[in-house]
């Protein structure tokens, strides 16, 4: 006898409920509120030192500026007195075809008056009307 | 729980108690020596070198001046330090051209300094830099420039590497141009970089020094006393240029020199301040303080006739003192002139040891002028008590028996050309700090004569540069000169005991012009081997020379008009010197009018305005710039009706 059966049973997990674990979820609220500012500490106090590190970096690379400016100002003053060097001004005066003042090239008012005020009483000078 | 999960966590929890005993060991037990070398690796304590002062002339140009430049060194004790070998190896490869020897040898067992390389150029720096070598570090140094050479080398001496001064005024001022050094803390990171200062303490520049010394004069006096030493061949020389009216030092100079940029290749003698250290016996010049006592003590007067004997005085023990040509009756004027010993010595014995020594004292002789310049040295002026009379008196009357440095000697005639005011002998003028400014005053040191005799003697001193005088040769064109020449007999300090060689001092001092003084120049050639020897030969030119071209340079119109027209009969005035200078032409005057009185100055120039109103007696009061346009009082005003001065409105392009 060629007897074959199948049992076709829907089998229902009646006693399987998925149903939501409400513990659970506040367990994980708490250990995120617990967590998240501790974390959050965290990352703030890594970006203020990134922030410190990068400003300590900015202040030294200020500061070598300032120095490389201070360097080369100090060397252009030093450049500026060498290139006054009286030596070099005569050279170069020599070469314009300067030279020294000659007798009496050199007369100031004052000289002028004070001479004029020594020699000889104005009246006497005035008296003659027309300059010399 | 099976075997082999506890198996499992036995080991993992031995793994973890082992990895926590270390950490308990690094981080508790050995904290203290883990800690310090991290600090050491990552935290350095830097030293900030103050910035040193500058120094100044009188006219603000920079001579000396520092600058900051990299210097490398090396610390053998940090973790990546290669060796000594290798180390050096790589800085000789970064700086070929750098003399390295020695540096091998200066890496001692122990040591965690050791300077490699200092005061790098620029680019040198750069290249160590770029080649990164592990355990190099950089510090910045000072480094000390003098911008003009060699100029007032002496006066300004020079520093040494560790910027400490070595010499002249560097070294006398150090203290105060050298500043306070600072301080940082720096935590650098793993590259080098300074991520943190945790403290710091500035450095405290250095004060600057403003100099009574004028480069521009200075560079006057080096060049002629330079050429004047080698012309004469001479073994050195010396020049000082005061100012008689403040004690003020214009101008220093000492020949040979050197540059203090590069001080360690110039021997001692060219480092010598001979201005101040060396001290000679000055000879004629010092005739000056026997004629001052002499006036002072009434015992002479410019007009009275002395007999110098044919040239020739004998003292006890049959000591010829000899005159280089045989004079008879000299008035005591031409005594100085021609600078007769004879007739000085006769005179010196007149006024007695006594009163010479003690007028010698009074201008400055036998102690330091007290300039603020190192190793001055005072002298030597032998107590009273120690001359044997006649002798002593008579050989210190013209300036023998005893020494005396140039600034001594300039010193003294400074006090003469300024009316008989002894001043201290001043080289910085100001001192500049941050917190304030010290101005140095002229400081007296004495009154050695009176102005009556100051003017005597001046009077006398202008003779020996006129005709007849041993220093013509000093004289300067447009101004009276007052002056004397001086040839003194050294010892020849080999042997001192064979007496005086043939080593002369030759010198000339005096000052211009001689009744408004500005300027007390003194130059002295030691040992001239070219032709004559005497003062108003060799240092009278370079005196005329300096004087010429620093009153030039300092604006100082002519003031001795008996040179400008001399056969002229009429009475020479500078008002006649100034139109001979200055001719204006016929354009250049103001028309006269018809009615007389004030002629029209309307198209002249203000300064062809300004000669002309000074040719007529008349102040004027110039108003704007250009030519004139108006006049008040205006033209044709009685001369009598015209004020002390004349208005004079200048307008720009109404040139007539």
């Amino acid at each position: 006898m060629n007897t074959s059966y199948v049992v076709r049973r829907r089998v229902e997990n009646e006693y399987l409920v998925r149903v939501r674990d409400r513990r659970w979820r506040r367990e994980l609220g708490l250990v995120v509120l617990a967590v998240l500012p501790v974390a959050l500490g965290l990352l703030l106090n890594i970006w203020a030192q990134l922030r410190v590190l990068q400003a300590s970096y900015d202040i030294d690379a200020l500061e070598q500026q300032l120095s490389e400016l201070e360097d080369r100002r100090q060397q252009l003053e030093v450049t500026e007195a060498s290139l006054s060097r009286p030596d070099r001004v005569r050279g170069l005066a020599l070469e314009l075809g300067m030279t020294l003042p000659r007798e009496g090239d050199l007369v100031t008012a004052e000289s002028l008056y004070a001479a004029r005020s020594d020699s000889s009483p104005p009246g006497a000078r005035r008296e003659g009307g027309a300059p010399r | 729980m099976s075997a082999r999960v506890v198996l499992l966590v036995g080991a993992l929890a031995l793994w973890a108690a082992a990895v926590a005993g270390r950490l308990v060991q690094l981080q508790v037990v050995e904290h203290g020596r883990f800690g310090a070398l991290a600090a050491r690796q990552q935290q350095r304590l830097e030293e900030l070198a103050p910035p040193r002062g500058a120094i100044f002339d009188a006219k603000g140009r920079r001579l000396a001046a520092s600058m900051e430049v990299q210097s490398a060194f090396a610390d053998p004790t940090l973790p990546e330090f290669p060796g000594v070998a290798p180390f050096v190896r790589q800085v000789e490869k970064a700086l070929p051209a750098r003399d390295l020897s020695g540096l091998r040898e200066r890496f001692e067992p122990g040591r965690r300094f050791v300077w490699v390389a200092r005061q790098l150029e620029p680019a040198e720096a750069e290249r160590l830099e770029e080649a990164r070598i592990p355990g190099l570090r950089f510090d910045t140094e000072s480094r000390r420039f003098y911008p003009m050479g060699s100029l007032a080398s002496h006066v300004l001496g020079f520093v040494g590497i560790d910027h400490v001064g070595l010499e002249g005024l560097e070294y006398l001022y150090d203290e105060e141009i050298r500043g306070t050094p600072g301080w940082r803390r720096v935590v650098h990171d793993g590259e080098g970089r300074p991520v943190e200062r945790p403290g710091a303490v500035a450095p405290r520049p250095g004060a600057d020094l403003h100099l009574e010394i004028d480069a521009a004069i200075q560079y006057v006096v080096e060049r002629v006393l330079r050429r004047t030493v080698r012309e004469h061949r001479a073994e050195g020389g010396s020049a000082v240029v005061l100012d008689p009216r403040t004690g003020g030092v214009l101008a220093l100079a000492s020949m040979p020199d050197f540059d203090p940029g590069s001080f360690a290749t110039a021997g001692p003698d060219q480092r010598r301040n001979r201005a101040v250290v060396d001290h000679y016996e000055p000879g004629s010049t010092l005739k000056m303080v026997t004629a001052t006592a002499a006036i002072e003590a009434g015992l002479v007067e410019p007009d009275d006739r002395i007999d110098c004997l044919n040239g020739a005085i004998t003292l006890e023990r049959g000591i010829r003192i000899r005159d280089h040509h045989p004079y008879g009756l000299l008035s005591f004027r031409d005594v100085i002139a021609k600078s007769s010993n004879v007739g000085t010595i006769r005179v010196g014995l007149h006024v007695g040891a006594t009163r010479l020594h003690e007028r010698l004292q009074a201008f400055g002789f036998g102690r330091r002028t007290g300039v603020d310049l190192p190793s001055e040295t005072a002298g030597l002026l032998p107590p009273a008590e120690s001359w044997r009379e006649p002798w002593t008196t008579a050989y210190i009357s013209f300036g023998q028996g005893l020494s005396a440095t140039s600034l001594q000697i300039a010193n003294a005639f400074a006090a003469v050309a300024g009316g008989g005011t002894l001043y201290r002998p001043r080289v910085v003028s100001r001192i500049v700090r941050r917190d304030g400014v010290e101005e140095r005053r002229p400081e007296v040191a004495g009154r050695p004569l009176e102005p009556d005799t100051a003017r005597v003697v001046t009077s006398l001193l202008e003779g020996v540069v006129e005709p007849g005088g041993t220093a013509t040769r000093a004289a300067v064109p447009g101004h009276r000169v007052a002056g004397k020449s001086g040839s003194g007999q050294q010892v020849d300090l080999a042997d001192v005991g064979a007496g005086y060689s043939d080593r002369i001092m030759a010198s000339f001092v005096g000052w211009v012009p001689s009744r408004d003084p500005r300027l007390v120049i003194l130059v002295a050639i030691d040992h001239p081997r070219n032709g004559p020897d005497e003062g108003g030969y060799v240092a009278a030119p370079a005196f005329r020379e300096m004087a010429t071209e620093i009153l030039a340079y300092l604006g100082v119109p002519a003031s001795d008009d008996r040179l400008w027209d001399p056969d002229d009969g009429a009475e020479p005035t500078l008002h006649r010197v100034a139109a001979a200078a200055l001719p204006l032409g016929s354009e250049g005057t103001p028309r006269p009018v018809e009615a007389g009185g004030l002629p029209e100055f309307s198209g002249l120039s203000a300064r062809q305005a300004v000669l002309a109103s000074a040719r007529l007696g008349l102040q004027v009061r110039l108003h704007g710039r250009g030519f004139v346009g108006r006049q008040s009082p205006p033209a044709g005003t009685p001369f009598e009706q015209v004020g002390p001065a004349l208005d004079l409105w200048l307008q720009e392009g109404v040139a007539r």
